[in-house]
């Protein structure tokens, strides 16, 4: 029976180990990119081991290993310099009553969702598509942008 | 008092009594009669929706029809104006065919040739071509004056198909070298932003390797430069995806509600449903299609002289701008007569069309309309194969695109209505509305059904059951008619007590017969409605879970569909292909 209460799960990587990484991330060049190059980067085809990593992160148990790789996540999208990326929005694959799960890379949150929340802001439009077999996960960008990526890492649209 | 003849009052008495009887069963007939027309009316009703809908529908045919007449007829008359207008031009096109090839067989006089061509030349003003075929004549008498002044002429009437001409004419007569400057001369006059589409002339020669290999190079190496030089605009290159995205959308199919009566007359939002089940079958149709185009047998090749006369005759019957506006409208009422009178379909895929028949395009439009338009440039399906090949990225973009478009609005679950007037007993019975989410487990569902029936039954049990009000009139009657006997007399009193007493008796037992036979009415019909809403809810149930499996198989022709682009031979592979 389904749990109509809405309980979302939240992994919060601890504090120490999240200012580790950000600082790591400050050290990327932050020059002014244009919105055309910016665009273009982005339709670049992903690399297979970030969907690699994404589908790992869903069922690692250990939270140093699941804070490892989100930083991992966090400095390639860096690395592609394709925008700020707000999060993946992806199919829970936990089982009931979970239905999709965010991974908020600003602050290695992961979220999950059931089926009688809705999704917060950006990631409203994004739960139809995830939910889709044809797609790994969908990345939600900081400008609006709703980007479906399929397993091998080519971007959908 | 003593002399009142009671063997009268007592045969009055009988004969009011027995008219009482007789009103209280012409009063019962009529009781029957208006329950039958009660229940006749509410299956009238029940009728009169579903001819409403019937109407409905024959209005929309009707129109639908009456489109479909207009456009033939107007098919009819453009097509004799365009005949009309442009029909002389036949005559310059099919002589300059037959001067070729008489010249290969050596059979026509140059007086008969040197003849017509001028003949031609008076007849057609304007016409490029007609100098052209002076120039022909004079070439082959060997009048080099003439020629040259002829070649001018057609040069300057119209300077892109005049090079391509003789392009053509000369790689007929294996003049290659030559052919390859007057090639070279026609790309010195092109505009990589707005080409006019006799270029689609190039590409099919190219595909049928007609130019040799000094002149494919040449061509190749022109499109990859004007192909890089376009792309770094973004805009164009969106508009190959929009392009390719309406292509998919135009291959969608219909879906009909009767194949789903009982999902589409229940669910308030069965069109999003079919919506999503007619996008979703786009997929399947267009992989079809462009297997076939994949697998389609090339031609066998003929002799160099066919081929150019091919080329030669593409060049000449297809690309007149003047009969350009008149082909765009041609190729509407033609969508029209297809789509079955549909005009949003028709427009749709006019506007698509019409791309192609536009006088100018830029270099990667049209290698983008050869691959997904090329009747409308009058090229083959090889040519078409090779112009899929070079733009495999745009494909694979309009297709992604267009299924996340409608992936992001398709609705994974609905709502299923059952209103009042969904069955004979709902509309009898006073049922008001009932709704469920698809969501809800069927159990529950049938449950919640059940509890709404015994509800709307309890009303109405109540509002017909017999009331303790009814009796307050006849008492009251009774009442006073004692008071009035009591003023009266006795006996008076005895007669009017019977005769009052005597008609509310009877009055409140009829009244309480009926309530007791609308309320077994009403219990008898229990079971029945609840039977009857509870198979109608299932069988929308049943027909969600079909529509549901239906969209997910159509959905999952995608994956078919970009393995095909994928795999879709390039360039470069059927060079590599053909060398080995």
């Amino acid at each position: 029976m389904t749990d109509h209460t809405s309980a979302r799960r939240r992994t919060v990587v601890s504090d120490a180990a999240a200012d580790v990484v950000m600082q790591g991330r400050s050290t990327v060049a932050r020059g002014y990119v244009s919105d055309a190059h910016r665009l273009r980067n982005r339709a670049q085809a992903r690399s297979t081991e970030i969907a690699a990593a994404v589908r790992r992160l869903d069922v690692e148990p250990d939270p140093v290993a699941r804070q490892r790789i989100l930083a991992w996540i966090g400095a390639e999208y860096d690395a592609r310099g394709g925008g700020v990326l707000l999060g993946l929005f992806a199919r829970c694959w936990l089982g009931s009553p979970y239905v999709d799960h965010v991974l908020t890379l600003s602050g290695f949150i992961c979220e999950h969702f059931t089926a009688v929340d809705s999704p917060p802001g950006p990631y409203a439009g994004a739960r139809a598509l995830a939910g889709n077999d044809a797609y790994e996960y969908i990345e939600v960008y900081g400008d609006g942008a709703v980007i479906p990526i399929r397993s091998d890492g080519r971007s959908a649209v | 008092m003593s002399n009142i003849n009671v063997g009268a009052l007592q045969n009055n008495l009988q004969s009011i009594n027995s008219n009482i009887n007789a009103v209280g069963d012409l009063v019962s007939d009529v009781q029957a009669q208006v329950g039958r027309v009660s229940q006749d009316l509410a299956s009238t009703n029940h009728e009169l929706v579903a001819l409403r809908h019937q109407f409905d529908e024959f209005v929309l045919q009707a129109e639908r029809t009456a489109n479909v007449q207009r456009s033939e007829v107007k098919l009819g008359v453009l097509k004799d104006d365009l005949e009309r207008e442009f029909g002389h031009y036949g005559v310059v096109r099919r002589s300059s065919l037959g001067t070729l090839q008489a010249f290969d067989a050596g059979l026509v006089s140059n007086r008969s040739v040197q003849q017509v061509s001028e003949e031609l030349m008076i007849q057609s003003p304007r016409y490029w071509l007609a100098p052209a075929l002076v120039a022909l004549a004079a070439w082959s008498r060997d009048d080099e004056e003439l020629a040259k002044r002829a070649v001018d002429e057609a040069f300057s009437r119209d300077r892109q198909k005049t090079s391509l001409f003789f392009a053509l004419v000369l790689r007929r007569q294996n003049r290659l070298d030559s052919a390859t400057r007057w090639l070279r001369q026609y790309f010195t006059s092109l505009d990589p932003r707005a080409l006019h589409r006799e270029f689609a002339v190039v590409l099919e020669g190219v595909a049928q390797d007609a130019f040799g290999p000094a002149g494919r190079n040449l061509v190749l190496d022109q499109l990859s430069a004007w192909s890089g030089l376009l792309r770094e605009e973004s805009a164009i290159a969106e508009e190959q995806v929009i392009a390719w995205q309406q292509e998919i959308s135009i291959q969608r199919g219909s879906v009909d509600d009767d194949l789903y009566p009982y999902l589409s007359a229940m669910s308030p939002q069965w069109g999003d449903v079919k919506r999503s089940l007619e996008h979703a079958s786009a997929l399947g149709f267009t992989h079809d299609k462009y297997r076939a185009i994949l697998d389609a047998q090339p031609p066998a090749s003929a002799k160099i002289e066919d081929q150019m006369d091919d080329l030669l005759e593409i060049l000449i019957t297809e690309f007149d701008t003047e009969e350009l506006p008149r082909r765009r409208e041609i190729s509407f009422h033609e969508a029209v007569v297809d789509s079955a009178g549909d005009l949003v379909r028709a427009r749709e895929a006019a506007e698509a069309e019409a791309e192609a028949l536009q006088e100018t395009l830029d270099a990667v439009s049209l290698v983008t309309q050869t691959a997904i338009r090329p009747q409308n440039l009058g090229i083959s399906s090889n040519t078409q194969r090779l112009a899929i090949g070079a733009n495999k990225a745009d494909f694979v973009l309009g297709t992604g695109r267009y299924a996340a478009d409608y992936r992001r609005v398709h609705r994974s679950e609905v709502d299923l209505t059952l209103g009042p007037n969904h069955s004979n007993y709902a509309s009898t019975l006073g049922f008001s509305s009932w709704t469920v989410s698809t969501q809800l487990e069927q159990g529950q569902a049938e449950r919640s059904l059940f509890d709404t029936w015994d509800a709307v039954l309890a009303a109405h049990i109540a509002s017909v059951s017999f009331k303790r009000s009814t009796l307050v009139l006849p008492i009251v009657a009774t009442v006073v008619a004692l008071l009035i006997g009591l003023i009266g007399g006795p006996v008076l009193m005895l007669i009017l007590t019977l005769v009052v007493g005597g008609g509310a008796y009877w009055f409140v037992r009829s009244r309480k017969n009926r309530a007791d036979a609308a309320v077994a009415e009403a219990e008898r019909a229990r079971e029945a409605a609840k039977a009857v809403s509870r198979d109608q809810y299932r069988s929308a149930v049943a027909e969600w879970v079909d529509s549901g499996i239906v969209y997910r198989e159509a959905d999952a022709r995608e994956t078919d569909l970009l393995s095909l682009i994928d795999s879709w031979p390039t360039l470069t592979t059927e060079t590599t292909a053909s060398a080995a």
